[in-house]
């Protein structure tokens, strides 16, 4: 094992050194004695805690055993995985004793590697299956390292299986977020990645996004499975809407999401920003969002020159809709059903999987995210933790509550606590769109209408200068068009839906009634 | 080829050189090119009538080239009543009107084609005949009265008048007229509807940035006797058109008419006198004027409210 895999030492940081084996750790700990040393001492001042040691250090009886396995063909099937142990504020020598994440019968599950084929596939796939106990001491962070032999440059998801034990230890026992600095080896170079871990799946896996090696190793424009991958376009999806021809009583969605793919995305080309859906409850803001995100998905992974999947991460409270392939009738999918729809999906439910909306955003700048999606952004906090990460140049798709176009954004603007037009200007810039929802019914037909306000030239010039009053919804939808009405929508949308006539006029005439009112 | 604005006052209409009206230049590219005018004045000059002989001037050109544009009269000191009576007075609707010499379509309009001032009133919460009026293709002249309800922020309102009757496709330009400038400050404030404090010129910079493609703007101004300073509105509108009314040492009062600005377009400089006759009209033979109604008979007025809005020629052409 240890000729094949040389002990990983970190690019620097508190824990000092790391073993793969335990044997190696213990030697290490003898050697510089300070890790398991300090471990065992400072757990045994805590007797609670150290009923939960299980084998670590020279306090515990029983030994970790950290198993691993090959995986397939040299170099590319062999993945180790391996959990760290860590010390809280082990670098100041302060704080509650270490860590006790131990792992007991570690194995790895391989799928058959026939199926798949691609670096990411690979890495993704070879999900490790196995127990590890965790503490609840507080500690935001937990080491991961991985040692695995796959070139630099690529980005990729490793899914976890985390096993019973994260139920029998307690939800709250768990750390919100696994953090850390990856390094990644080779059998012939040592390169240094970075990554981070998190829980995802309601707790049942870890999700571990790596970005390996180094810049100057880093491939250029590498296909993702060796050839276009616009020759294998993702598969339909449980996010994507479509049209009901059948359905006679409601405007279907399908069109209202052909109508908004149209219209929302930025004319310049970049996709960067917040887009966010605002209506009341049912209004179909989050099937809308969801489906947006996965023409988003399609469309970056359409592109053809990445090197990984398009990789979405959803914080939602709970989760509403977990992504799986359309043809997939289990509703709660696990990381292998995924692989074939190419898509890398971390669902985070708020609670179980992340603490808050801010560490959810803060652990996906580390996730290397195509698109981060937010369901129901319901606190200043969180809308300021939002727009933080709106603006570091991703996709943000978030859905809130808010009776109309305006009052949305106006909600936005006193979450970021704007006063001035210079910060009300930064906080546009950071928005891509912004949709209102509105239903029109009318005897026995209803109809989602929307209206959208969306950054082009002089959208954020005007909404500087003139406040909310320049947010005037037009009936038309040409590139210098900063607010589309919901007239517009209305004309377009009806007769693409074939609605009945007469609730067709009605709901017209509805439409432009709330456009003249700002509504 | 360029576009002609006209009041239909031939002596006015003169002043502005040999395009007789102002001129409007065509676009480099698809939209239309638009214009504003300010009419300027102290009260009681005779703004409001000038504003509605250029509304009911350029629904009668629209009506007889057979375009699609709204014409809208949004009044904020003008009731419906007073303006309809104007209206009537002058037969601005074009029945009866002496066809204006000079002028690209001198026929007059068939009976088919005349038109009236239709009034509405903004009822927020409530459906109301404006969406209506907006939708439909009317040849009317659309007075929208202000004054009868107020709509919380009527800067605002017109704003979103302004885009709701933009068409699809730019056929022939809308014309807004605002009667006055100084009702919509008064109701409004200085802050918006969203409680953003707004300047008056950048109310008026929205409103003819928002009116640029497809609709022309006449405000009317009223200022005081006095006043000799450059409102928002003259600083902006390419042609200012200011209205005076001065007082000669034995107390007659003589209204005085002067161009102040015609961007890109000679004019006439210097005050020039002009007089607002009485409506009664001019007999159809002899030496009437041409801008007047002909008149068979003496004039008859009536209360029928049930006739509001039809005209009322001085004559009958039935």
């Amino acid at each position: 094992m240890g000729a094949h895999f040389p002990a990983i030492v970190r690019a620097g940081g508190w824990a000092a050194r790391r073993t793969i084996s335990t044997a190696a750790r213990t030697s290490q700990s003898s050697a510089n004695g300070s890790p398991s040393t300090r471990t065992a001492a400072s757990a045994a001042g805590h007797g609670k805690w150290r009923r939960r040691q299980c084998c670590a250090g020279p306090a515990c009886r029983k030994k970790a055993r950290i198993g691993w396995t090959r995986l397939g063909p040299e170099p590319y099937n062999s993945l180790k995985s391996w959990f760290g142990v860590g010390e809280k504020n082990a670098r100041s020598g302060r704080g509650q004793p270490a860590n006790l994440v131990r792992h007991r019968n570690l194995r790895v599950r391989t799928l058959p590697p026939t199926i798949y084929s691609g670096w990411h596939a690979m890495a993704r796939l070879h999900a490790v299956q196995g127990a590890c106990r965790v503490t609840r001491g507080g500690m935001a962070s937990r080491r991961i390292q991985l040692t695995y032999n796959l070139p630099a440059g690529d980005d990729f998801t490793v899914y976890v299986r985390t096993g019973d034990l994260m139920q029998q230890w307690g939800v709250r026992s768990l750390p919100a977020t696994i953090d850390d600095v990856f390094e990644t080896a080779d059998a012939h170079q040592r390169v240094v990645g970075r990554g981070l871990a998190c829980r995802c799946y309601r707790g049942g896996y870890y999700s571990i996004s790596i970005r390996a090696g180094e810049a100057r190793h880093r491939s250029k424009n590498k296909p993702l499975t060796g050839e276009s991958a616009t020759d294998n376009p993702l598969p339909d999806t449980s996010w994507d809407l479509a049209a009901d021809p059948k359905n006679k009583s409601r405007l279907d969605l399908g069109h209202v999401v052909t109508s908004l793919n149209d219209t929302v995305w930025s004319l310049e080309g970049h996709n960067d920003g917040a887009l966010i859906v605002f209506g009341r409850t049912n209004s179909g803001k989050s099937k809308i969002a969801r489906a947006l995100t996965a023409k988003y998905l399609r469309h970056e992974a359409s592109r053809g020159a990445r090197n990984r999947n398009v990789h979405v991460v959803t914080v939602e409270d709970p989760v509403e809709e977990f992504l799986r392939p359309r043809d997939q009738k289990d509703s709660h999918p696990t990381p292998e059903l995924l692989a074939t729809s190419r898509i890398d999906y971390t669902p985070r439910e708020l609670g179980r999987d992340v603490r808050t909306v801010r560490n959810a955003m803060r652990d996906a700048l580390r996730q290397t995210p195509d698109a981060v999606y937010v369901g129901e952004v319901r606190s200043d906090r969180d809308w300021r933790d939002v727009f933080h990460f709106a603006g570091t140049g991703h996709l943000l798709v978030a859905t809130a509550h808010a009776s109309s176009l305006v009052e949305g954004m106006r909600q936005v603007m006193r979450a970021m606590r704007v006063t001035t037009k210079a910060e009300r200007g930064a906080v546009a810039r950071r928005l891509l769109s912004v949709v209102h929802l509105r239903r029109f019914p009318h005897e026995n037909y209803t109809a989602q209408i929307p209206t959208v306000w969306r950054r082009c030239a002089a959208a954020v010039s005007t909404l500087v200068t003139e406040g909310f009053g320049s947010v005037l919804p037009m009936n038309r939808n040409d590139e210098d068009v900063a607010c589309i009405g919901r007239r517009w929508y209305a004309r377009s949308l009806l007769t693409a839906g074939n609605a009945p006539e007469n609730a067709k006029n009605a709901i017209e005439q509805a439409a432009l009634r709330e456009d003249l009112q700002g509504l | 080829m360029s576009d002609v604005l006209t009041f239909g006052i031939p002596t006015l209409d003169g002043l502005f050189g040999a395009a007789r009206g102002i001129e409007v230049s065509p676009a480099n590219n698809n939209s239309a090119t638009t214009t504003s005018v300010c009419l300027v004045g102290p009260t009681g000059v005779g703004k409001s009538i000038m504003a509605l002989h250029f509304a009911a001037q350029y629904a009668r050109r629209r009506n007889a080239d057979a375009k699609q544009a709204h014409v809208w009269y949004a009044s904020t000191d003008l009731g419906f009543d007073k303006a309809n009576a104007i209206w009537r007075a002058f037969a601005l609707g074009d029945r009866g009107r002496a066809p204006t010499p000079f002028e690209d379509s001198p026929r007059p309009l068939e009976k088919s084609q005349s038109f009236n001032l239709v009034p509405t009133v903004p009822e927020p919460g409530a459906a109301t005949e404006v969406e209506l009026l907006i939708n439909q293709k009317s040849k009317d002249v659309i007075f929208l009265d202000l004054n009868a309800s107020t709509t919380g922020d009527l800067w605002d309102y017109l704003y979103r008048i302004l885009v709701a009757l933009e068409p699809e496709k730019a056929d022939h330009p809308n014309l807004l007229v605002i009667d006055a400038v100084e009702g919509l400050e008064v109701l409004a404030g200085e802050l918006d509807v969203f409680g953003e404090r707004r300047t008056r010129r950048s109310r008026i910079t929205q409103l003819l940035r928002t009116a640029r493609d497809h609709t022309h703007v006449l405000l009317v101004e009223e200022v005081s006797r006095r006043s000799r300073g450059s409102s928002p509105e003259q600083y902006l509108a390419d042609t200012v058109v200011r209205l005076r009314r001065r007082l000669s040492s034995h107390g007659y009062s003589r209204r005085t008419l002067e161009i102040l600005k015609a961007r890109a377009q000679s004019h006439v400089r210097g005050e020039h006198a002009f007089v607002i006759r009485d409506g009664k009209g001019s007999p159809p033979t002899g030496s009437g004027y041409a801008d007047d109604p002909q008149h068979f008979t003496l004039a008859i007025k009536t209360n029928d409210t049930s006739q509001a809005g039809k005209p009322q020629a001085y004559g009958s052409f039935e």
